[in-house]
């Protein structure tokens, strides 16, 4: 199986690529294949001791620049799209216990400024229409190795969920003359109960209709669609407001709290995008209290209505308190 | 299922891919692969026969182990300065006399890699080996049916052949579409093939080289099977009569190979078949029964391969070209007595030949899918070879020209008409046409040979992904710009989001003149005779790839003009400005602030005097950005880096690469400022290390390869960034040109964001995959 088949209901798309079966799934310390070489008895997949970041082709990739043909035949019904594109690993440092978090301000803006590098390098192929930058933050994450890492994923089309985000900034637009994540920063920033955080550049908030526990949504206040359209201070401000809300995170149960974090840019197709395209950073842990993970369960999956004991406003506000507690 | 049931399943399909095309959905599936080839197959100019020029630069540094073979093969045209086919590449005969130099340029080249030589040189090399291969291979293809006494001896060197046929496609896919897409190169025994050549009988006939045996032009029909005919009619066999079809058999075959990733992939079988000859029909190989003489189309080892091979199978034939269609209907009796369900494709057709008929006739009774390339005859051919070989060239080349003069979008439509128009084709032959001609809008190209971009230095994805689609012609038959601003790629019309423009259509009636552009749309009754009508056409409000549709109902003509729609946001932030009040104004006219003492410093256009070098060098050094508009070539000594700007050539082409900084401007497409306001008259040649900046977001190359510069683009100059802009935007932009305002904003905007650049080493993993070290800057701890 090696392709990307799409629902012919749902427009949804599924990644088959099964040569994954065989990648690693939390491997010890001792086993990191993120780790330098000669830190462990486990052969590196890198080749030097020390880096700031670094970048590589993921060893197990869901998308690949040069796939062998999907093992079904597209019709009118079942559409199949080929698996190309770029599945890439940035390693945010050799520390094998270090996090995001952890980085001074200038590493996390250095990771930043690597992301906008990636996102030039891929968005620039001309089999990827779509950057998606991502975290899996440990195992309930979705994470299979331990190591501080983010992934990038370059898709040969705009993915289902983005395309629907893009075409509701459209009819926004259309109707009220204005981008919609640009109305919701100012209104959250008057509003004020559900910001966890906020800078000159950018806001950190529980988002009005959240679907996970402590979801937190990063905006820029200005209307920049991708990183590479930011200026030097607001990539200075993104990485406070980042170190801020995964702080937030980490002292809320006192413990590394796990997520995924996605990115949303600008789509690399070659359209004009910039009018409707507005810098999103979706941070969505998967617990619900300090033991208990969010499962989806029957009206997540069956229905796609979240269900969640507490509002987002309540959210907010403990998330407040935590990155007050931690000074 | 019986020939009826078959016939009835077939129109279903016909009916279907039809009613999908009607319907504007199901585009072709755009892999890599399919992509490649487009860039390979549009890069490049030729004449009616394919032939190239390539520059006698290419002959430097070539190694000594290719060199005699190209003084073979590419002799030098008349002036001295270029390199043609000659007559080796025609004359197979010939080029057997000089097989074994051939064979060990070709040896070289297959294991040196890709920087053993010009990417021109290599892929020549390789063509012509192919060519005489393809011809040995038939010529003991025909010994085997013809004297089959000794079909024992010959058939192991026949099956050698046939296998290094699709190698040799593979060699040349490789070069020609980029290693990564190729694999590792196929294993071809050089030793066996050389021998080959020597001890080949030299008595037998050999046939000339087929005008359809222009590579891209295989390429084209090979990928419209896999792409729109397998799509909707999934075959598991193909047929291909010798001997015009044996090129697309072999690189079909090659292609397979590419698709599946397996080089031994039988997953579709080609199957030969001695049928459609050159100069005899395929009636010669009847049996006075009736039916076609097995023993006569295969060699006799062959007999029971094929059969298995067609039994019970969905079996697609394809020859290069139909004029009577007998070829194709005696490939169908022969598929149907071997047990297989035929569906026919010819690749050429001779619409020439069906517009000069009175009545309906048996033309298309054996083609189910007629090609809309016009078909070009046997003689034709012939006799523009033979002046070739006299090297008659001036005969030569006023004949092509004469002959290509047509673009292949020209032709296309007058075919496309005609075969709407044409009543000897059953309903769902038109529908297969229509079909066709929709997947041609969208991907088709008519190149000659070209020359291979990734010999350029910058990645494939940074050159021109597309080319104008209907060539902007005489005005008599084209829709003309009238009152619209120029254009800065003249492939398109600009135009600013919103904004009404008056556009000028000239067409014929009587009849009725439909014009669509977005969501606005127009009808007007057409007089009699020539007509000029003035259109207000409303620009959509969303930014970027439009069409123009115009369409005539009598006779039916549709034209589609791509229109680039320029939204203008207004910039944030300032900006200090030094050089003239008109660069000043032109930044305030885009929303911008300026200011003596704050942001990003602007050097207006042709205002960089040494004063203002020692600002720029400032700037520079404090980690902040720079750009500079515009200048002439004197400016070149200012820059704080080795810079050089020459004169901007004619023959270069522009292209964009997808830099998202630049959103007024088509990404990854080739411009033509020909008629546009914004000429260049400059270009870096030199910009830091070479001719490309950093990062290059418009840039140009010479159409032999053999010349290269940046117009706009970015380059680190110590922890700061330089912009440059080699287009003259202030003047357009103040007199309200869309494309200038949006452009100026666009470089504002990329000036104003972040200057941090990083330090970055590439390296290549043991296992092919990429890995980047990224270092912090430079004084960031």
């Amino acid at each position: 199986v090696n392709e990307v088949r799409i629902d012919p209901i749902t427009g949804e798309w599924a990644l088959f690529a099964d040569h994954r079966y065989d990648r690693p799934d939390m491997p010890p310390p001792e086993f990191c294949p993120f780790c330098p070489p000669g830190s462990g008895s486990y052969p590196s997949e890198l080749t030097r001791p020390d880096y700031d970041a670094v970048v590589f082709d993921n060893q197990f990739p869901s998308l690949v620049a040069a796939p062998s043909g999907p093992s079904v035949a597209d019709n009118d019904l079942y559409r199949v799209m080929w698996r190309r594109g770029a599945a890439e690993v940035v390693l945010y440092s050799s520390d094998h216990g270090a996090t995001l978090r952890h980085l001074p301000r200038r590493g996390v803006r250095h990771v930043i400024d690597v992301w906008c590098d990636r996102y030039l390098e891929l968005g620039s192929r001309v089999e990827v229409e779509y950057v998606l930058v991502f975290e899996n933050r440990r195992a309930s994450g979705g994470a299979t190795i331990e190591h501080p890492h983010a992934q990038i994923y370059g898709y040969p089309a705009i993915p289902p969920r983005i395309a629907q985000e893009l075409a509701a900034c459209r009819a926004h637009l259309e109707r009220t003359g204005s981008c919609i994540f640009c109305d919701i920063a100012v209104w959250e920033s008057a509003q004020v109960e559900r910001v966890v955080c906020e800078t000159p550049g950018f806001l950190a908030v529980v988002p009005f209709c959240a679907r996970w526990p402590f979801e937190v949504h990063v905006l820029a206040r200005r209307h920049a669609g991708d990183l590479v359209g930011l200026t030097e201070p607001e990539r200075d401000d993104l990485a406070s407001v980042l170190i801020r809300v995964l702080t937030a995170y980490d002292e809320l149960f006192g413990k590394p709290l796990p997520y995924v974090m996605a990115v949303h840019q600008t789509p690399t197709d070659g359209q004009d995008w910039e009018p409707v395209s507005h810098l999103l950073i979706e941070l969505m842990p998967t617990q619900r209290t300090a033991d208990r993970q969010k499962v989806l369960a029957g009206s997540e999956l069956g229905a796609g209505v979240f269900v969640s004991e507490m509002s987002p406003e309540e959210a907010a506000r403990r998330l407040r308190a935590a990155l007050s507690d931690a000074g | 299922m019986s020939s009826r049931d078959a016939n009835l399943e077939k129109d279903r399909w016909l009916v279907r891919s039809a009613a999908v095309v009607v319907g504007g959905g199901d585009a072709p599936r755009s892999e890599l692969l399919t992509a490649r080839a487009r860039v390979y197959c549009r890069a490049s100019t030729a004449d009616v026969l394919g032939i190239c020029r390539l520059p006698a630069s290419v002959l430097v540094d070539v190694p000594p182990a290719v060199e005699p073979a190209l003084r073979l093969f590419l002799p030098r045209l008349a002036g001295g300065d270029a390199l043609s086919r000659g007559e080796r590449y025609y004359d197979v005969r010939s080029a057997l006399l000089a097989w074994p130099e051939l064979v060990a340029a070709a040896r070289h080249l297959a294991g040196a890699g890709p920087d053993a030589a010009d990417e021109l040189v290599a892929l020549a090399v390789h063509e012509n080996l192919f060519n005489v291969v393809a011809a040995m291979t038939f010529a003991f293809w025909e010994s085997c049916c013809d004297e089959p006494e000794d079909v024992e001896e010959r058939s192991p060197t026949l099956s050698f052949l046939l296998q290094v046929l699709p190698a040799l496609a593979r060699l040349h896919l490789a070069r020609a579409l980029g290693p990564d897409v190729a694999g590792s190169p196929p294993v071809v025994d050089w030793d066996c093939l050389h021998a080959v050549g020597r001890d080949f009988p030299r008595a037998w006939p050999l046939r000339p080289l087929r005008e359809f045996d222009n590579k891209p032009r295989v390429l084209n029909e090979v990928f419209y099977l896999h792409d729109q005919v397998r799509a909707h009619w999934p075959f598991d066999a193909v047929v291909f009569p010798l001997y015009g079809a044996l090129t697309l058999a072999a690189y079909f075959s090659a292609l397979e190979a590419l698709r599946w990733g397996d080089p031994n992939s039988r997953r579709v079988p080609a199957v030969l078949v001695r049928l459609g000859l050159y100069e005899r029909g395929p009636a010669s190989f009847r049996t006075p029964a009736g039916d076609l003489d097995v023993d006569h189309l295969l060699p006799r080892p062959w007999h029971e391969r094929t059969r298995e091979a067609l039994s019970g199978r969905r079996v697609l034939v394809v020859d290069d070209n139909s004029a009577t269609g007998r070829t194709l209907r005696a490939c169908r009796e022969f598929v149907v007595q071997c047990g297989g369900q035929p569906l026919t494709r010819s690749a050429e057709t001779s619409w020439e030949l069906i517009g000069r008929r009175s009545s309906p006739g048996p033309c298309f009774e054996g083609v189910d899918l007629p090609g809309l390339r016009t078909n070009m005859s046997h003689d034709l051919h012939r006799s523009l070879v033979a002046l070739l070989l006299r090297q008659r060239w001036d005969e030569y080349a006023a004949r092509a020209q004469r002959l290509g003069a047509r673009s292949f979008s020209a032709a296309l439509s007058e075919n496309y008409a005609a075969a709407r128009g044409e009543t000897a084709l059953r309903p769902t032959q038109r529908q297969s046409v229509e079909l066709e001609f929709a997947h041609a809008r969208r991907n088709w190209r008519e190149p000659g040979y070209p020359p291979a971009p990734s010999s350029c230095g910058l990645p494939w994805e940074g050159f021109p992904d597309g080319v104008r689609r209907w060539a902007l012609g005489k005005p008599a038959h084209e829709a003309g710009c009238a009152g619209a601003p120029a254009v800065a790629g003249a492939e398109s019309f600009v135009l600013a989001a919103g904004s009404v423009t008056r556009i000028r259509v000239v067409a014929t009636g009587p009849g009725r003149l439909r014009a669509q552009l977005a969501g606005w749309s127009t009808a007007v009754d057409l007089a009699a005779g020539p007509n000029q009508i003035d259109l207000d056409v409303e620009a959509p409000a969303t930014a970027g790839g439009h069409h123009l549709v115009l369409e005539i109902s009598a006779p039916a003509a549709r034209r589609r003009y791509p229109v680039h729609v320029v939204a203008t946001r207004p910039v944030p932030g300032t900006f200090r400005v030094m050089g003239d009040a008109a660069t000043a104004a032109a930044v305030r006219l885009v929303g911008a602030g300026v200011n003596d003492h704050v942001g990003p410093l602007v050097i207006g256009e042709d205002a960089f005097i040494p004063v203002f070098a020692k600002q720029l060098g400032a700037t520079l050094r404090a980690g902040a950005t720079a750009l500079v508009l515009a200048q002439g070539p004197e400016a070149a000594a200012l820059f704080p880096l080795p810079a050089h700007l020459e004169p901007v050539p004619d023959h270069h082409v522009r292209f964009t690469t997808k830099h998202p900084a630049l959103a007024s401007l088509p990404r990854h497409r080739r411009l033509s400022f020909e008629d546009a306001a914004m000429r260049p008259r400059a270009m870096f040649s030199r910009l830091g290390e070479g001719p490309w900046a950093g990062e290059v977001a418009l840039g140009m190359l010479a159409a032999d390869g053999c010349g290269r510069g940046t117009l706009i683009g970015a380059q680190p100059v110590g922890p700061g960034r330089l912009i440059v802009c080699q287009l003259p935007l202030v003047g357009p932009a103040l007199a309200g040109h869309p494309a200038a305002l949006g452009l100026l904003a666009d470089l504002l905007r990329w000036a104003g964001g972040a200057a941090r650049l990083l330090r970055r080493e590439d390296v290549v993993l043991p296992d092919g995959r990429s890995m980047s070290y990224y270092a912090r800057p430079e004084g960031d701890g």
